[in-house]
Order: C-alpha cells, then sequence, then structure tokens
C-alpha cells in the first residue's frame, strides 16, 4: 500500500518537474517607454493602494518614476537620498540623458543599488521592500535597498527556555536570523546562500553552512531538495520539512527544529545544515539523529555529571510518556501476578465501583488529557488561569471523587502528561506511540506492548535523514559517536565531530587534553 | 497487490491474531486468596477447605484491611476449590497465596505429595509458598484465629515463620517447592514448620511451634522449638538464634550467645555393618548476655565459656538425633543425600535401606565455639 503512494508521489513529482521547465522560458525585458513599463507593472499589480508610483522629471526634463510599496520602505531614505539629490543636487543639471551607470555612481545616496533589465526582477525587488527607480528611455531599472519594516525584536524564545546560555531567539525576519548566526560564528567559511521559494509567496530561504565543515553531498543534496520543491507558497519552515523529509509517512521526524541561535551554531559547526525561512523564528537543521531529541544546549553548558544525570531522566521520560498508560493496561488486566500484593489491594480498592474497564478508563483520561493540552494552546493568554483550574479538578479530584477513574489512573496521566515536556522534540510522535502501545496492551498484555516496541525498533532503524542513519550513533553503533548519545562525555575529551558529518574536517581541537596535574609539570 | 505482500500480510496478522495474552480479568473480577486450610471432609470422604480471601468493602484507611473467610467441601481438593466460588461473586485468585495449613491428621493419612500436587500443578499459585502443619487443632479453625500484628493471618504466619527461621531458630522455612525436591532427593525427608495455639493474655494466639517431621510422604511426629534449633545446626541450615549456658551458677542459665554464623560438616566412616556420623560444627558468636563474674577481656575465662558452651551444645545435638532416631527412623538431617552427593560408591551399600543405617548410626558430634565480639561492655 506504502509502495504504491510511494510510486503515485513520485510521478507527480515528475509531473511538476516538466511544468515548471516550461514555465521558465519566457521573461519579459524592460522596455525603453517608462509609460509601457508603468502600464505594465499596474497591470501585474493591479490596483493595489499600497504600491506607490511616483513619477518625476530631473536634469534636463529626464521623466522618472520611483515604485516602490508603502509600509515596507524607509519614506525618510527615499526623501533624503533618492528624489532630493536627483532633483535638488548640485550635479543635477549635468543630467541630460537617461544614464543609468552615472545616476547609479553619482546620485544615488543609498548603500545597496543593483541595476537589473528584466520586468520579473523590477517586481520581484519592490515586492521585496526595494525602490526601483525606472527612466523613459533606458531599458535598465535601478533596485535601492530601501527596507525597512515593523519588525519584533530578539526575545526569549517561549518554547524553549533555559536556565544557564544564550536568551536570543530567532524572530520572523530573515536577516535578523542571519545576522545572529553570523555573531556566533565569525568565520568567512560561513556561506548564507539565500534562494527564493513559492510561486505566490516569493519566501527568501537560506541555506546556511560552514565551508570546509559540512560535506559537499550534503549541501548538494539539501539545495536540490529545495530546488525541486513546487509550490505556490511557502509559510513557515514546517512546508519546507515536509517537502524535504526523507520519511514524509512516518510518525517521526527527520527534520530537526529550534529557535535558538545557538543550537543552530552548534549544529552547524558539527557539519549539519541549516534552513532559515523568512517569515518564521523556527529554523530548520538537517540531518537529525533520534538522540538529538534528548540533548539541550544546557547539557553542553553546565558540566557534565549533573547533565548526564539529566539526559537519563530525559531517556527514562520517554519511555514512560509512551508506555506508562499501556503498561498500567496491561498489568492489571493480564498480569495480577506481577504487582506485589499490598499494592494490588490499593489498586483493587481504588477500581471499586467504577463503572469502566481499565482500558476505557484510560482512554478517556488519556483523551481528556489531550483535549485540556490543545485548548491551553489555543485559547486567548487571558483566560488560561481558568483553564488550569477547572483542568486540575476535572482531571484530579471531581473524577475520582465521582467514580468515574481510580486514583492510580490519575497518577499515571499526570506522570505520562509531565514527562512528554521533557523531550518537546519527539512529543508529537510520543503522543501517537501512546495510543498504539495503549491498545496493544488492551488487546495483548505485555505481549502486544513487546511486539510493538519491537516494530517501532525495526522501524526507527529503517529510518534516514539525509543518507545518514536516523539511530546513528547507537545503531550503527559508533563508540565515539556514543560519547555524546546516551551519556554526554566531557567536552575535552569530544575531540571529533560526529563519525561521517564532516570528512574533511572531522576534528574539534587538538591534542588538548585537560588535565591540571600535567600542565603544572610544564 | 502482489502475491508476496499478502503472504506477508498473513504472517504479521496471525502473528497478532494467533498469540498474545488472553486470560483478561479486570481487577474488580477477582477475590484474593491469602491463605488457605485443608481438613478432612466430615464423613472421612473428600475434604475441607477453608479460604482466608481480603475483604474490599472496608476501605483500607480506615482501621487496615479486612478479611472474610469462605468454607467448602469437594471430593477432590480442585473440586472443593471450584465449589467455594459458589459463595462468591467472583473466582478466588490464588497468585497471592502465603500459606497452606494442614490438619494433623490429614497429614499422617495421606500423602503429602498427592495433598500438594493442585497448587504445584496450578500457574496461580507461587511455589514459595509456605505449608504448615495444625498441631493440635482443625485446620480450619488455625486459619481463623487471630493473629497479633498483622489483620491478615496468613500474611502474619508467613512472616512468622520466615523471620524465625533466621532470629529464634525455632522452625525450617521449607516452602512448597522444597517439599518436592526434599521428597524427591534420595536419603532425606521431609520436616514443616508445625504451629499451635497458646494464650496470649487473655486471648488465644497463633504461635510457631517447632517442626512436624515426616517420615516419606506422612507425618510422623513432631520436634519442639528447642529440639529445632539442634536440627538446624545438624542440617547446617542454622542462620542465627541464641545458646545459652552458665559457668558457675548450676541452677539457672546467666550466660547469653547470639548465633552469627555456623557451619556444620559431617562426616562418615563405614565398616561394613555400622555407619558412623562425625558432625563437626563450627559456630561465631557474640556474647549479648552476662550475669556472672567473668572478666570479658580475660583470654582464659572467655575460653573456659566456650568450652563449656561447646560441650552442651554437642550434647543437645546428639540428643536430638538420637531423639530422630529411636523415634521417627527418618533421616531429616539429610546425612543420607550428603552420602549420596559425594560417596556414591558407599551409597550403592547403603541406600537401598537408609533409614534403617540411620536408625542405627553411631553419632558424634564435636562443637567448636567462637566468641568474636562481646558488646563493649567490660565489666558490670
Amino acid at each position: 500500500m506504502f509502495e504504491f503512494i510511494k510510486k503515485r508521489l513520485k510521478s507527480m513529482q515528475n509531473e511538476k518537474l516538466q511544468e515548471k521547465n516550461t514555465a521558465k522560458d519566457k521573461e519579459s525585458k524592460i522596455s525603453k517607454s517608462l509609460k509601457e513599463n508603468l502600464g505594465d507593472i499596474k497591470s501585474t499589480v493591479g490596483n493595489s493602494s499600497d504600491v506607490i508610483m511616483r513619477e518625476f522629471s530631473f536634469g534636463h526634463g529626464v521623466c522618472a518614476a520611483l515604485i516602490f510599496i508603502d509600509g515596507m520602505t524607509d519614506k525618510k531614505v527615499i526623501n533624503e537620498s533618492i528624489i532630493e539629490p536627483l532633483m535638488y543636487g548640485f550635479k543635477c543639471s549635468e543630467i541630460d540623458s537617461p544614464d543609468i551607470e552615472k545616476i547609479k555612481l553619482q546620485m544615488i545616496a543609498v548603500s545597496e543599488v543593483k541595476d537589473v533589465d528584466s520586468m520579473d526582477k523590477v517586481i520581484e525587488g519592490f515586492l521585496a521592500g526595494n525602490t526601483v527607480l525606472l527612466m523613459d528611455g533606458s531599458n535598465k531599472a535601478l533596485v535601492i535597498n530601501t527596507t525597512e519594516w515593523e519588525k519584533r525584536s530578539v526575545e526569549e524564545p517561549q518554547t524553549e527556555s533555559v536556565i544557564r546560555g544564550s536568551r536570543e531567539g530567532f524572530t520572523e525576519n530573515m536577516r535578523t536570523n542571519t545576522s545572529l548566526l553570523r555573531r556566533k560564528i565569525r568565520n568567512p567559511n560561513l556561506v548564507i546562500d539565500k534562494t527564493v521559494i513559492g510561486k505566490s509567496t516569493n519566501t527568501a530561504v537560506c541555506v546556511v553552512y560552514i565551508k570546509g565543515i559540512a560535506n559537499t553531498e550534503l549541501v548538494d543534496e539539501v539545495k536540490s531538495r529545495l530546488e525541486k520543491i513546487d509550490t505556490d507558497s511557502i509559510l513557515e519552515s514546517g512546508y519546507i520539512e515536509q517537502y524535504i523529509e526523507d520519511a514524509p509517512l512516518s510518525i517521526f521526524s527527520t527534520v530537526a527544529y529550534t529557535e535558538k541561535p545557538d543550537v543552530v551554531a552548534a549544529k552547524i559547526l558539527e557539519g549539519r545544515v541549516a534552513i532559515i525561512v523568512d517569515g518564521t523564528p523556527f529554523v530548520l537543521t538537517v540531518p537529525m539523529f533520534f538522540v538529538e531529541s534528548f540533548q539541550t544546549t544546557e547539557d553542553y553548558y553546565s558540566r557534565f555529571y549533573f547533565m548526564n544525570m539529566l539526559r537519563i531522566v530525559r531517556y527514562i521520560s520517554y519511555l514512560i510518556t509512551i508506555l506508562a498508560p499501556a503498561v498500567y493496561v496491561a498489568i492489571t488486566t493480564f498480569h495480577q501476578e506481577l504487582i506485589p500484593t499490598k499494592l494490588l489491594f490499593t489498586m483493587m480498592e481504588a477500581r471499586e465501583g467504577i463503572p469502566f474497564p481499565a482500558f476505557i478508563e484510560t482512554l478517556i483520561m488519556l483523551l481528556a488529557f489531550e483535549i485540556l493540552r490543545e485548548a491551553g494552546v489555543r485559547m486567548p493568554r487571558t483566560i488560561g488561569q481558568a483553564l488550569s483550574i477547572v483542568g486540575a479538578l476535572v482531571m484530579g479530584e471531581a473524577a475520582v471523587s465521582a467514580g468515574i477513574v481510580g486514583a492510580p489512573m490519575v497518577i499515571i496521566i499526570a506522570i505520562t502528561a509531565v514527562s512528554i515536556f521533557n523531550i518537546p522534540y519527539q512529543a508529537d510522535s510520543a503522543a501517537i506511540l501512546r495510543f498504539i502501545f495503549l491498545i496493544l496492551a488492551a488487546t495483548m498484555g505485555l505481549y502486544g506492548i513487546t511486539m510493538g516496541l519491537l516494530g517501532t525498533l525495526v522501524h526507527l532503524s529503517s529510518l534516514k535523514s539525509f543518507s545518514f542513519p536516523y539511530l546513528f550513533p547507537v545503531v550503527p553503533f559508533d563508540i565515539k559517536g556514543n560519547k555524546d548519545a546516551v551519556i554526554r562525555a566531557p567536552l575535552w575529551t569530544m575531540r571529533r565531530r560526529p563519525n561521517g558529518m564532516s570528512k574533511k574536517n572531522p576534528k574539534r581541537h587538538g591534542n588538548f587534553i585537560h588535565n591540571p596535574m600535567q600542565r603544572k609539570d610544564k | 497487490m502482489n502475491r508476496k505482500a499478502i503472504i506477508l500480510l498473513i504472517a504479521v496478522l496471525s502473528t497478532f491474531l494467533t498469540s498474545g495474552c488472553w486470560n483478561y480479568r479486570g481487577l474488580n473480577e477477582m477475590a484474593i486468596v491469602s491463605g488457605l486450610a485443608i481438613d478432612k471432609g466430615e464423613d472421612a470422604r473428600g475434604y475441607k477447605l477453608s479460604f482466608e480471601i481480603l475483604d474490599l468493602g472496608g476501605s483500607s484507611k480506615e482501621g487496615g484491611v479486612k478479611t472474610k473467610f469462605v468454607e467448602s467441601t469437594g471430593n477432590t481438593i480442585f473440586d472443593a476449590i471450584r465449589n467455594a466460588k459458589k459463595k462468591t461473586e467472583s473466582k478466588l485468585y490464588f497468585g497471592n497465596a502465603r500459606i497452606i495449613i494442614l490438619n494433623d491428621k490429614l497429614a499422617r493419612d495421606e500423602d503429602i505429595s498427592q495433598l500438594m500436587d493442585v497448587f504445584l500443578r496450578a500457574n496461580e499459585v507461587r511455589e514459595t509458598t509456605n505449608v504448615v502443619i495444625a498441631k493440635n487443632m482443625s485446620a480450619g479453625k488455625a486459619i481463623s484465629s487471630k493473629t497479633l500484628t498483622n489483620a491478615i493471618t496468613s500474611f502474619e504466619l508467613q512472616k512468622i515463620i520466615a523471620e524465625d527461621n533466621k532470629n529464634t531458630a525455632s522452625t525450617m522455612d521449607n516452602q512448597l517447592y522444597k517439599i518436592y525436591n526434599i521428597l524427591k532427593a534420595p536419603g532425606e525427608s521431609l520436616v514443616l514448620p508445625a504451629i499451635s495455639e497458646v494464650q496470649n493474655g487473655k486471648e488465644p494466639v497463633l504461635e510457631i511451634d517447632g517442626l512436624a517431621v515426616f517420615n516419606g510422604e506422612r507425618l510422623a511426629g513432631y520436634l519442639t522449638p528447642e529440639e529445632s534449633k539442634y536440627y538446624l545446626f545438624a542440617a547446617n541450615a542454622i542462620k542465627g538464634g541464641l545458646l545459652t549456658l552458665s559457668v558457675e551458677n548450676q541452677n539457672a542459665d546467666s550466660l547469653s550467645l547470639e548465633i552469627v554464623k555456623n557451619k556444620t560438616k559431617v562426616k562418615n566412616v563405614y565398616d561394613g555393618e555400622r555407619i558412623k556420623l562425625i558432625i563437626q560444627t563450627e559456630t561465631d558468636a557474640y556474647l549479648n548476655e552476662l550475669a556472672e563474674n567473668i572478666n570479658v577481656l580475660d583470654e582464659k575465662q572467655i575460653n573456659e565459656v566456650c568450652l563449656k558452651e561447646e560441650e552442651k551444645l554437642s550434647y543437645l545435638i546428639s540428643s536430638t538425633i538420637k531423639k530422630v532416631q529411636n523415634d521417627y527412623k527418618t533421616d531429616i538431617f539429610g546425612f543420607g543425600n550428603k552420602i549420596y552427593k559425594h560417596n556414591t560408591k558407599l551409597w550403592q551399600q547403603v541406600g537401598s535401606d537408609w533409614d534403617e543405617f540411620f536408625g542405627s548410626a553411631e553419632i558424634e558430634v564435636k562443637s567448636k565455639i567462637n566468641i568474636l565480639n562481646t558488646d563493649s561492655i567490660k565489666k558490670l
């Protein structure tokens, strides 16, 4: 069945590629007549009120027009650095022909100016917030960078808060995001390669990597996958993620995302490639390993004993969050002999008078939790407080005292619900796995859970992310990679980047051994 | 879809449909049995069983767990277990049963391995369940009588047996699986803990009362708690308990030694007619009570204490063995089993008639006591 869907997808992709090739061949040139050009633009953008066309003349009767979008440009720059020098500048009287080179070199007092000769580039230019200067009698136009729009300032990310480490988070503005990265890695080899994706949205997408560290095959693969995207809109990096991921039908994501510049910096320094999409603070990094879901920046910023403990806690949380309800159901309905007598007695007492079997009871509570969680995200912040009170009462006290669910069930759901927040990157897959395991447990007991775990393991080992095995460094086992998998070795022992990630430059640092005793001898 | 895919699908589906756990049973569909007692049926046919089941009615938060008793009769033991279901809402669950009490008369008349067969065969009953003999009362009365601390009689009895085996050395913690191990082992006979009712103040309570001695598969008699201690010495199974003696005082004991560790070795000499068993015990002990005028720092005086105790202990062990030889003629100490394991040639000569050889064996006991510690105080 999956084969069929895959084949179908492939044929669809091929069709799209052909379409794209045929669409690319005609490109309209700028004509010499200003009126014609303005007419062209008007017919393309329609009657949009925010597209402003300012017609004026300067020098010895050179007719010109400025085209820009209100709200995306800095009017002060347009007035003082474009219009003023052209109309009142001390050299303006010398201009008697639409000499684009001369005007670009001598008249325009703006830092970034480009000359273009196609109508598409003109339209693309002013839609991106630039100001376009068109002149009668010239078949070239100047695209002057005057972008300035309202944007959010750099704030602490809401989804990934830390105790120790940088509190900067990416914003919706792509240039701010690239600057945050550039500030972390002041290296000429940091490449920020921009392309535009989306036929309607023309969204800027940057591929970021470090030349000399990232494998060229990986960079090429990312670029070619981005090129293949044929869609009319990219509104968030999630669109890109779903178009380029290796296993689109798996419940596990094979592309990582983050809101924090230091995370992206660390990942591209390991040889990964980041994809920044304009308009979203979420930056993608590829390839993704499963163990990455259990790593946080603080693992590396704080000393390793405590952080290792927390990392192990994260792995345990993951197991709890996917297995706790299932194991509870399996043990209480099939394997009572596994429960110590006194606990069994307490549990039986708690279940006394509960009208539903354990499976239905668990299902009700899990569903209630998912409803509450979703409501907590969607509802206006101001009534969030009310929700938490209602949630706590409904989930806990009321349900137990009304005899609808047992007290042990509430404990199980509570620990399951809390555990998922320890591994936010796997939260979506864990929520689905939890229900699958629950159904397996209710029908086949611990045997079912074991079968489910085996199936999950087989599936995980079959996954690849940009030709890297998803379970690396556990499968295939890599002893050096395991320095940063379940446990994190001290930083100075991690001399190499993850195996295979950087073929040209695998070493992080030299034979530096952090041993104060040795240094004293010297 | 092609053939291959269909075959694969069927294979995967059948692993789910033809296997898995099938004994679905909710927690509220079972009655937990904590212990059961077996008596002879009234007209000497069949059995009468009494079950102690945990009562869910009363909440454990208010005044502890309560228990209820169910009695039933049947032609076989399993028949009686099924008949008990007629009186209860849900099926009895034996996964947490801790104790099986057998009536004295039943154990004397019937083969214990046949009595216990149903419990060993059933998948629910744990092999670690304790089996005890009710000495001077019916088993049903024993299980329904009160114990001092725990509301659940069966649980308390099991705890008492396990702890007494370690701390007072007055009984042997033989569990269900061990009954079969011992019965099937050549040259060894079974002992089981015995219980009887005693007066504690005004109310009657259950107490562990030594050991029940089996000859083959049938009950033969009892050992007192004191004799049980020396049985444990001889069988190399002692883990704790006290030794008392006096050095100067002739009327009463005034010294206590707490046993920490003991090792018993058995040697045998066969002269063609009789077998001679030489039992050597070496015991490490702490001196815990001393109501006599002895300087514990003086090696000579301490050695005197050791010598006295060695003499007393060896006498008591040998007299216990002699009592078993004379009264029961059955090797509960497992001396024969040691010969079977380590001296096959000798066992071929004596094995077929081991009980006779054991009954007439010459016993020599050599005891050694090491006092490791005198608990800080030099002298009162």
